[in-house]
């Protein structure tokens, strides 16, 4: 009886409740809607700024992050190896070795960041080959180099000329070579399209005469969610010396960037609920307000106040399920169109984006945690604006029902 | 047998600003099965004797006793249940449930007081033929009239199955012929299952057809009379 007298109640006036459940589908919508972009722009950064460079974490040696020295080079562990080819959760992993040279073409000359990487695995990985601009990817041709756009720009090369690049290898000793160009990339990162020469692993290991040693072993995972557990276990397993450098620590300025939208995420679904909390507190205030006469009856006529507070609290929270319900059925075809097909930003808004290394587009994550955790949190705030309710109730008094 | 009986009865409003005498040492005893009528002047206290004999608000001194329980002294939900069990209430305004159809509005009293659907079904029934409206039942309050949302009042009021019931000016609101309908349904209810009566009024038509009047006045009892003398004083 106290189900079917709420739900009679709630369409006993039809437009405050459809005002009611529209206001909190609306703000369900924008919720939900606003947390999938914004989280999708989370999303977007990590992975493009992780997932593209970095890895979720590299093994390095403990000094490295602090002095990046050929000095801090290590033999890769066989031990870390295995455990990594294991491990289901990680995408992939690659070897690097990266160290500072003076590049020469011609009459002009450059300080650029030597980065000798596995080629097949970088393609597979992090997708390297697609950021080739001209010429081609590495084909296992030893002395090739690809290197960044902007640099190719100021040394005025090509695919198809030569680079000279000297400076000090390992140990102290000279580091010289003379490479072809077979490719010009763009990383995104101006400092990296400016500065950067990509060789083989064995090539540069050569150059810097590092032989079998490498500066970092950069690890990329399928989700983001469990870097902190795996690399845990794969600290458990390297030899002393060797650590587990998260990417956060990487990049720092990257993590206030997310931090940042992180923290913006939440004062917008602030200010939602707030909008939300003030639709139902005002149908709650209505709703307890002119039916204080029919409560007195109901009292007078013994019915115990819990069940008339229960009644109440089933009426706000219905509401609150109702507006939800609806707000999810309206979101999530829009949340699933902009996952499918994202804002794609254009022009000079595209290269603010790109100049970070991050893609021009802004897509949503579906993510039915996420629905549901707005849903809870709706139905959390009714139940406590409920509570004006429901003092009113426990307060009340029998006698002016009498008349 | 007295069902009620009240002793030194005494309300005061306001007691520390300016004191109101609602009631000053009413003694009366009503006996199961009596049409009492409660009469007298605007503030004369009919009302608050009537709420305090409910159950609905507490006297300044003195007690009422219903069947030897002082219900002065239940509080909270013993309260409530108090009234549940034993009082059946009608309002001036009939203060039926709006969203609530005749037959539920009937029937809720006997769902809170959680007693088996056959015997509910059945009541429900009885008492809406009784107040004829037996072909009213899927109606709302909104589409009865006056007269017809009292008539469900009543039967909503017999449903618990009460000692007793209080109604405080019933035919306030109705026109004559509805108000000489609920006189007649009320006065059979009270012969046939022999269910006492007390209602406060100011209407000649319902004084006349009490079987006992008890006027108050500046909250003291000033005549009490029975059906004969009735007719001769009013």
């Amino acid at each position: 009886m106290i189900g079917l007298l709420a739900w009679r109640n709630l369409w006993r006036n039809r437009r405050r409740t459809f005002i009611t459940v529209a206001s909190i589908m609306f703000a369900v919508v924008f919720a939900n809607v606003m947390d999938a972009l914004l989280s999708g722009i989370n999303q977007q950064m990590t992975d493009s700024m992780v997932g593209i460079y970095s890895g979720h974490f590299q093994v390095q040696q403990q000094d490295f992050w602090e002095d990046k020295s050929l000095h801090n080079t290590f033999i890769p562990p066989k031990e870390a190896a295995g455990l990594l080819d294991t491990l289901p959760e990680v995408k992939g992993y690659t070897k690097r070795l990266e160290s500072v040279a003076l590049a020469s073409a011609e009459n002009l000359t450059r300080g650029v960041l030597v980065v000798g990487i596995e080629p097949d695995n970088e393609k597979r990985i992090t997708g390297l080959e697609e950021k080739v601009q001209a010429g081609s990817y590495f084909h296992g041709n030893p002395g090739d180099a690809i290197i960044g756009k902007g640099l190719a720009e100021y040394l005025d090369i090509q695919p198809g000329d030569t680079l000279v690049m000297i400076g000090e290898g390992y140990h102290g000793a000279s580091a010289a070579g003379k490479y072809h160009i077979c490719g010009t990339i763009r990383m995104g990162s101006p400092d990296l399209d400016n500065n950067l020469v990509f060789l083989t692993l064995a090539d540069a290991q050569f150059f810097f005469a590092a032989y079998g040693r490498v500066t970092s072993m950069p690890v990329f995972l399928k989700d983001n969610t469990i870097q902190k557990e795996v690399a845990q276990e794969i600290s458990g397993v390297l030899p002393e010396g060797l650590i587990t450098q998260p990417w956060q620590k990487m990049m720092p300025m990257a993590t206030q960037s997310l931090g940042l939208i992180d923290a913006m995420r939440i004062i917008v679904l602030a200010l939602l609920y707030l909008l939300i909390s003030f639709s139902i507190f005002g149908t709650l205030i209505m709703m307890a307000n002119e039916r204080l006469l029919e409560f007195r009856v109901l009292l007078a006529i013994g019915m115990q106040k819990t069940k008339m507070g229960a009644m109440v609290l089933l009426e706000s929270v219905s509401l609150a399920i109702l507006g939800a319900a609806l707000g999810f059925l309206a979101s999530y075809p829009v949340v699933t169109y902009l996952n499918e097909y994202p804002i794609t930003f254009k022009g000079r808004a595209a290269q603010g984006w790109e100049s970070f290394g991050i893609d021009p587009v802004m897509p949503t994550i579906v993510d039915f945690s996420m629905f549901a955790m707005h849903s809870a949190v709706i139905l959390v705030i009714s139940a406590l604006l409920s509570v004006y309710a429901l003092n009113k109730i426990r307060n009340l008094e029998v006698v002016p029902a009498k008349k | 047998m007295k069902v009620i009986e009240t002793r030194n009865l005494s309300k005061i409003y306001n007691p520390d600003k300016v004191p109101v005498h609602a009631l000053n040492g009413v003694n009366l005893a009503i006996e199961r099965g009596e049409f009492t009528a409660i009469v007298g002047p605007s503030g004369s206290g009919k009302t608050t004797l009537l709420n305090i004999i409910g159950g609905l608000d507490n006297p300044t001194s003195g007690s009422v006793v219903v069947e030897g329980t002082e219900i002065a002294k239940l509080e909270g939900n013993a309260l409530i249940n108090f009234r549940l069990h034993n009082i059946g209430f009608v309002f001036q305004a009939y203060n039926l449930i709006p969203v609530l159809t005749a037959k539920e509005n009937v029937e809720f009293v006997m769902l809170l007081q959680t007693r088996p659907k056959g015997e509910r079904e059945a009541r429900v029934i009885a008492l809406l033929e009784a107040v004829g409206l037996s072909d009213k039942t899927d109606k709302r309050p909104s589409e009865l009239s006056g007269g017809q949302q009292q008539r469900v009042a009543v039967a909503r009021a017999l449903a618990s199955k009460p000692k007793f019931v209080l109604a405080d000016e019933p035919t306030a609101n109705l026109d004559s012929i509805s108000a000489e309908n609920l006189l007649d349904i009320m006065l059979k209810l009270n012969q046939e299952e022999n269910m006492t009566f007390i209602f406060s009024t100011h209407d000649a038509r319902v004084i006349r057809r009490a079987r006992r009047v008890v006027t108050l006045e500046d909250g003291r009892i000033k005549k009490d009379l029975v059906q004969n003398e009735v007719s001769i004083n009013f």
